[in-house]
């Protein structure tokens, strides 16, 4: 009969390696997930420097009469602001990289990209419906509310542009906006400037939109 | 952080992956003078019984009988006993032209498995060792003389010789050619673990007296020259592998064939596992503790992975990652550069395999070609195999 053995020395010596090369994996990982931050940073900062060209370029014209370029200009800010989001849900969810500077950073251009929109909005008029959306980390209504307003845009795509903001994040950009709205409750809709608290579905936020 | 299951799921695929990796590779570093087989001879000359079941193979048959009357074993101590299993063609014709060279030729009725056939001719046999060959098969002149040395101490009971594939031609044999190759490296490395679960149905060499004392093939079975090698196991007695004596064996050649031999070998591995599913236990060794477990755990990773992937189709489908290519730095992930190592060492690994048979002139192209090919064929068959198993048809032949 055999002797039955272990090669207790064999298990050991391929599980330190392979435990050395998902070190290194985490270690590049972690590594990526810096550079990928920087990299939104850097992004963040760029396009709030444009969107601060065009403001000066709206306030020195403001003027109908430039509206093309406007609305060119703004479409322009706007893509890149609306996959600059999504970099950062998917950072956020996929990645588990939650960082709060960045995303500090992020509300405040999408605020700064409201502002401006509402601002040719009421210059150019655009058919386009603005939605506010205010949740929170912990509010177990957001994630639906999110579904629901990720079919909404989808359904009127072109046509509507949502503005999402955390309203746990303690940024005076955020806070100046909630104070504005007067938020308090999570989730909160303001669409096309009228309040809406608590959680609609696609049909009660189309029934808001085409009433108003 | 926040780690959705998805990605747990993601992580243990993947350690477990490149831990089996590894323990093939610190094998091989660990044992790497003894790979050859070694060049003792040996004066030994015991009488020797091949046994040739046989049905419908009137294409083969000749070619197998052949092969052993031009063996340079002594003639004197070679029996060959051909089992016609019922054939409808002229299978048992052909057979009998070898009476005049002292072939021994039966035949029997079609009573379904191989391993009744192979049983019928054990029991005829005489020799102090017994092989059993299949019909489609056949040996080199050298393969028997080659093979005898393996037999190093009593507890030896079985010894598995090098099987090729014969004369590939098209894509699917020239793949399985790779394959079959390297599946003589993994065995030899497996056989410094004493941890060889199978005693392959081409060609293996018994002690006679084993099936006496540990019972013969198992006639309900449709993978017996595996269960028998798990007996062999649970026995406490060993088989040996060279990666030098050479038989050669036919392969199916169309995809239709080769899927139906697969669904029969992962069925029938899967169910001889849960039957002697109490050799996963520390008692039988690195046999009990790693590769028994093995099987049962590729089948887990294989729907762990499909579960997965429809979980991200159906929870994060808002997120396409090629909208994120061109920053890569946000789609790379751990389990990405664990992927890359695992297809590198893969790669080198096989490639330095390779060197070992550099008589068979295998084109490395090919050997990548399997690479890529063969982590998505296996799924295939395990899917398919599982399958069949639940659906609860008919395993065939």
């Amino acid at each position: 009969m055999v002797k039955r053995k272990l090669s207790v020395k064999i298990y050991l010596v391929a599980l330190i390696l392979t435990i050395i090369v998902f070190m290194i994996g985490v270690y590049v990982g972690g590594i990526a997930n810096i550079t990928a931050s920087e990299g939104l940073l850097e992004k963040m900062e760029d396009y709030y420097t444009k969107s601060n060209l065009f403001e000066i370029m709206l306030l020195s014209g403001e003027s109908p009469s430039f509206c093309p370029l406007y609305l060119e200009e703004l479409e322009n800010l706007e893509t890149k602001t609306i996959k600059l989001g999504e970099e950062l849900d998917y950072l956020e969810t996929v990645k588990g990289v939650y960082d709060e500077n960045l995303k500090k950073n992020y509300f405040l251009l999408e605020l700064k990209s409201y502002l401006l929109f509402e601002k040719v909005n009421s210059l150019c008029k655009t058919d386009k419906t603005i939605i506010l959306y205010f949740y929170s980390k912990d509010c177990p209504d957001c994630i639906l509310q999110g579904k629901e307003l990720d079919l909404i845009s989808e359904q009127m795509k072109g046509k509507i542009r949502i503005y999402s903001f955390d309203g746990s994040i303690s940024s005076s950009a955020v806070e100046s906006i909630k104070e504005r709205y007067n938020i308090t409750n999570y989730p909160s809709l303001v669409i096309n400037g009228n309040k809406e608290e608590g959680l609609k579905n696609k049909n009660e936020i189309n029934n808001i939109i085409n009433k108003g | 952080m926040y780690i959705f299951p998805g990605k747990i799921i993601d992580y243990i695929v993947s350690f477990t992956a490149l831990y089996i990796m590894m323990l093939f590779i610190v094998i091989y570093i660990f044992n790497m003078n003894q790979i050859s087989d070694k060049k003792t001879k040996t004066k030994w000359r015991p009488k020797i019984s091949v046994v040739i079941p046989a049905y419908n193979e009137e294409k083969n048959i000749a070619k197998c009988i052949q092969s052993l009357l031009d063996s340079n074993y002594p003639k004197n101590k070679l029996e060959i006993i051909v089992v016609d299993d019922g054939s409808k063609d002229n299978t048992y014709a052909i057979a009998k032209k070898y009476k005049k060279y002292g072939v021994r030729v039966f035949r029997k009725k079609n009573e379904g498995t191989a391993a009744i056939t192979k049983n019928y001719g054990i029991k005829k046999a005489t020799g102090e060792l017994i092989a059993t060959l299949d019909a489609d098969s056949y040996i080199l002149k050298d393969t028997i003389i080659k093979l005898l040395p393996l037999f190093d101490s009593k507890k030896v009971v079985a010894v598995t010789p090098a099987i090729k594939v014969s004369e590939p031609e098209n894509f699917l044999e020239n793949l399985q050619k790779v394959e079959y190759v390297l599946t003589l490296f993994s065995r030899k490395l497996l056989n410094f673990l004493d941890a060889v679960f199978v005693t392959p149905g081409p060609f293996s060499l018994f002690r006679a007296d084993l099936f006496k004392k540990i019972g013969y093939f198992d006639e309900k079975n449709i993978l017996e020259d595996q269960e028998l090698a798990l007996r062999i196991q649970k026995h406490n007695l060993k088989i040996n592998s060279s990666m030098e004596a050479e038989v050669f064996t036919n392969v199916p050649e169309n995809f239709v064939s080769l899927v139906k031999q697969r669904i029969r070998w992962h069925r029938g591995g899967l169910i001889n596992t849960i039957n002697h599913i109490y050799i996963i236990n520390p008692k039988y060794g690195d046999f009990g503790l790693f590769i028994m477990p093995i099987s049962l755990i590729a089948v887990v990773a294989i729907f762990a992975i499909i579960l997965n992937v429809s979980y991200n189709i159906i929870f994060n489908s808002q997120f396409s990652e090629s909208l994120f290519l061109d920053n890569l730095a946000l789609v790379f992930q751990p389990v990405h550069f664990v992927g890359i190592v695992l297809f590198i060492l893969t790669l080198v690994f096989t490639i330095h395999q390779l060197n070992f048979f550099k008589k068979d002139n295998i084109n490395p192209v090919w050997a990548i070609i399997f690479i890529i090919c063969y982590a998505y064929l296996i799924t295939f068959y395990w899917i398919l195999a599982i399958g069949k198993q639940i659906k609860g048809d008919r395993i065939s032949w």
